[in-house]
């Protein structure tokens, strides 16, 4: 019993992080209707600008959010000024918004390499190999710090989103995107700030991870997949539903680890992924019909 | 079939790639990166039955070329089995799993579709990594080596497997041809293009998309049995990998997804583009081809969504419109 609490517990401190890291994802694709294949690498870009801002002016994780999320919603605007808009406003295929997205990720991996290196990188606090002992449960500081940051940052999403004009503005785009162009939301404005948004969660995600998780060119690619799944848990574009489905990732993937086989952890989550589309196809929370 | 402009310009294509091992392609350097391309061009047609014809878009074609990469190979190492036989037999396993993917996700719409074969790739490549016992598991499986065997698929010199896949490769255009033009053809771009429209008129859409997802997993796994035998080895990264299902997605759509020359053109254009880009700039700096690569991409995408075969027109309607500007320009007499 104790080694299942164990694996819910670690499933859950860590299905945080990927769920805020979701929620921008999400966010992105309700808001923009484009899936990101380039998510990952806002993620690894992250990690890196942590790495940087500790090993350049000490400044350690999760205060140095407050400089790497600024940055990167910064780069996500103009990420979408410069590419995603040509794209975006000139139509609503599938076709040339996957090979931007995915052009957009090779790049930023190539050049992350070149700048970095393909060492892996990580910034050593005091509390990553510290551990609580909770009955017989172990918590790893780090992931417990990680986990309530995440905690903190989704709750001022979901306060965003609910309370002011332009998190209003965003849901209604979601919803019914003509309508909300018609009632005289600036759409343009809007899906910057969209992208923006997503970028700076991604920010906050490759901080917190950054002090138990080793940054590497390639990081991104191992989070994307994860992200998919939490997003369509919990429904396609619905921002909140990606953080819960986050945590049902973490858990799913830490107790098919303990019980099944610990290569397999990925299986087994593909496969509760496959059988909720199957079975929910608008997501656990998702409204029926949606999309 | 009508003997029309795009079944000459095929055939005088397949005439000059059949004489380029003779005067371009000389040493096997070359004819490497020319199978590389025809492989890409032929994986590029197989997923356009489906993605791009059909409009259903996969992301996960890594898994049909993976069925047919390791089936075949696992028969070889396993029971001694030749390849010609174990084709077949990762033909037919590849379509099996497309219609046990399909028949359930094909009632899903066009987002979800992608995730959902995007994701089955990955399955199989965390399970073939795993369950190594069986099939090798992460370093691979190294197929024996036998030289010149023309019975178990294996020639000592790259050029049969030139002429192999340029066979496969003209045979998948001639089929393109054949469908884009015939009812099952018009039934997957009715579909493509509006499916309640079709539903309406009376076309079965799970039946039809079903078909072609067959067809289309069945070419996918033939080049994975070639590819298998033409390297003498594989992994599950190489196969199943995310890479290899983008990869393919990306040729086509790069090329022109839904027409019967852009796969081709994606294909021709991209692996040379990336590898000469290789061998230019590899000493100086890695990852170059990668970032032309990706330049390519974005520059596609935001110029020419409908891919290079859209070309021509886009230079047209940027011609027309300058003239336009030019006429508004001059003062009113």
């Amino acid at each position: 019993m104790t080694q299942f609490f164990q694996a819910v517990i670690s499933g859950i401190l860590v299905g945080g992080v990927l769920g805020l890291v979701s929620m921008g994802l999400s966010l992105v694709f309700g808001v923009v209707r484009i899936i990101n294949f380039a998510h990952g690498e806002l993620i690894m870009l992250g990690m890196y600008g942590t790495f940087l801002v500790y090993t350049g002016i000490s400044i350690p994780p999760p205060f140095s959010i407050l400089i790497v999320a600024p940055l990167l919603f910064v780069f996500g605007v103009l990420l979408y000024r410069v590419l995603f808009e040509p794209v975006v406003l000139g139509s609503t295929e599938l076709l040339p918004q996957l090979s931007l997205t995915v052009g957009i990720s090779f790049a930023i991996q190539t050049i992350a390499l070149w700048i970095f290196s393909p060492n892996h990188r990580s910034v050593q606090m005091s509390w990553t190999t510290t551990y609580y002992n909770v009955g017989e449960v172990f918590i790893n500081q780090a992931q417990l710090i990680a986990f309530l940051v995440s905690l903190v940052v989704s709750f001022l999403m979901w306060l965003g989103l609910a309370r002011t004009d332009l998190g209003r503005a965003m849901r209604a785009m979601v919803d019914d995107r003509e309508v909300a162009q018609m009632m005289g939301i600036n759409s343009r404005r809007i899906y910057g700030f969209a992208v923006g948004t997503s970028a700076a969660l991604a920010a906050v995600g490759g901080n917190i991870l950054m002090t138990y998780y080793p940054a590497s060119p390639t990081v991104g690619l191992q989070f994307l997949p994860l992200a998919f799944v939490a997003v369509v848990m919990g429904g396609m574009g619905n921002v909140l539903g990606a953080f819960v489905g986050g945590i049902i990732v973490g858990i799913v993937q830490q107790v098919t680890g303990v019980y099944v086989a610990f290569q397999l952890q990925n299986a087994g989550l593909m496969l509760v992924f496959i059988a909720v589309l199957l079975l929910r196809p608008s997501g656990l929370f998702g409204k029926e019909g949606s999309l | 079939m009508k003997w029309d402009r795009d079944l000459k310009a095929g055939l005088v294509l397949m005439l000059v790639l059949t004489s380029l091992p003779w005067w371009a392609l000389t040493s096997s350097y070359t004819l490497g990166i020319g199978i590389t391309a025809l492989t890409s061009v032929a994986l590029a047609l197989a997923w356009n039955v489906i993605s791009g014809i059909g409009g259903q878009l996969s992301m996960g074609h890594g898994a049909y070329f993976g069925l047919g990469a390791y089936t075949s190979s696992l028969l070889l190492v396993r029971l001694g089995v030749t390849p010609w036989i174990g084709m077949v037999a990762g033909a037919i396993l590849a379509a099996l799993f497309g219609l046990c993917l399909g028949y359930p996700s094909f009632r899903l719409k066009g987002v979800y579709f992608k995730l959902v074969t995007f994701v089955s790739s990955l399955i199989l490549e965390i399970i073939c990594r795993s369950w190594s016992s069986f099939t090798g598991g992460d370093p691979g499986l190294q197929i024996p080596l036998l030289r010149n065997a023309p019975a178990m698929y294996q020639f000592a010199s790259p050029i049969p497997y030139f002429y192999i896949i340029l066979a496969m490769t003209s045979l998948y255009f001639l089929f393109t041809r054949w469908i884009l033009c015939s009812r099952f053809g018009y039934y997957l771009q009715a579909l493509r293009d509006d499916q309640v429209a079709a539903e309406v008129l009376g076309i079965n859409s799970l039946y039809m998309k079903l078909t072609g997802f067959a067809l289309s997993a069945i070419l996918t796994a033939l080049v994975g049995t070639f590819y298998a035998q033409y390297v003498l080895f594989i992994d599950p990264a190489s196969t199943f990998g995310m890479f290899v299902s983008v990869k393919i997605a990306l040729a086509a759509i790069v090329g022109g997804a839904g027409t019967l020359w852009g796969p081709v053109i994606g294909g021709l254009f991209l692996i040379p583009l990336a590898e000469v880009a290789n061998a230019e700039f590899a000493a100086i700096l890695t990852g170059v081809d990668t970032v032309l690569y990706s330049v390519v991409l974005i520059v596609v995408a935001i110029f020419l969504p409908r891919g290079l075969v859209s070309l021509p027109e886009f230079i047209r309607a940027r011609r027309s419109e300058v003239q336009r500007m030019k006429v508004s320009a001059k003062p009113a007499s």
